[in-house]
């Protein structure tokens, strides 16, 4: 069945692999740094939108800390980059 | 015909919303970068049934838009629905403190987007 989605979503695995990169620099750098916050809160709402729910969740679980004015753990940024590595990986 | 500015800084949203959007034959949707951007859109006479307004955008925010969107005379009724990856009941109930009709969750089912604003706009008359 034709997924009208297909195409965006392929473009999307690119921007995961790209944010992937982008998010070890940064949390390398700063982990509470604005650009590292606007990035984890723009996947968390995209990523659920094309598919990558669990993805989107791990997002979620960091910005809720950046929200509440914290650090996120390192377990929660190293989630958060699997998630990123398998949706940049997904066929 | 059920006219929708969707505002969204994020290209990869913007794209997704009105390709999914368009699948609609009986919708038409135009898109904006920027609050300013939508603001442009309005100010020119194009006349939306609803604004799909992302919230966090930078420069002009989705509640900054909404106000100056508010001051213009032809929009101070102009359905507006938040959109917002802030779930939390209270940021909610915040944002349609500010004058939305609904707020809709990110992320969201691209497939039955159209259907949800309908339903809210259904449900704000």
């Amino acid at each position: 069945m034709n997924d009208p989605l297909a195409p965006l979503r392929a473009k999307f695995r690119i921007r995961a692999a790209n944010d992937l990169a982008r998010l070890r620099v940064l949390a390398a750098d700063d982990p509470k740094s604005d650009e590292l916050r606007t990035l984890v809160h723009n996947m968390a709402g995209a990523a659920g939108t094309f598919g990558y729910a669990d993805l989107s969740e791990a997002a979620k679980d960091v910005d809720d800390r950046y929200f509440a004015g914290e650090a996120p753990e390192p377990g929660e940024l190293a989630l958060l980059e699997l998630r990123l590595a398998e949706a940049a990986q997904a066929g | 015909m059920l006219k929708i500015l969707h505002v969204d800084d994020e290209p990869d949203i913007r794209e997704v919303a009105a390709m999914a959007l368009g699948i609609d034959p009986d919708v038409e949707v135009r898109s904006a970068a920027s609050g300013a951007e939508a603001l442009a859109v309005l100010e020119e006479g194009w006349r939306p049934d609803v604004v799909l307004l992302d919230v966090m955008m930078p420069a002009l925010d989705g509640p900054g838009t909404l106000k100056r969107l508010r001051q213009l005379p032809d929009h101070r009724d102009t359905p507006v629905i938040f959109m917002t990856a802030r779930a939390q009941a209270q940021e909610q109930s915040r944002f349609l403190g500010l004058g939305a009709i609904a707020v809709i969750v990110k992320p969201f089912d691209p497939m039955t987007l159209a259907g949800q604003v309908r339903d809210h706009l259904s449900g704000a008359r």
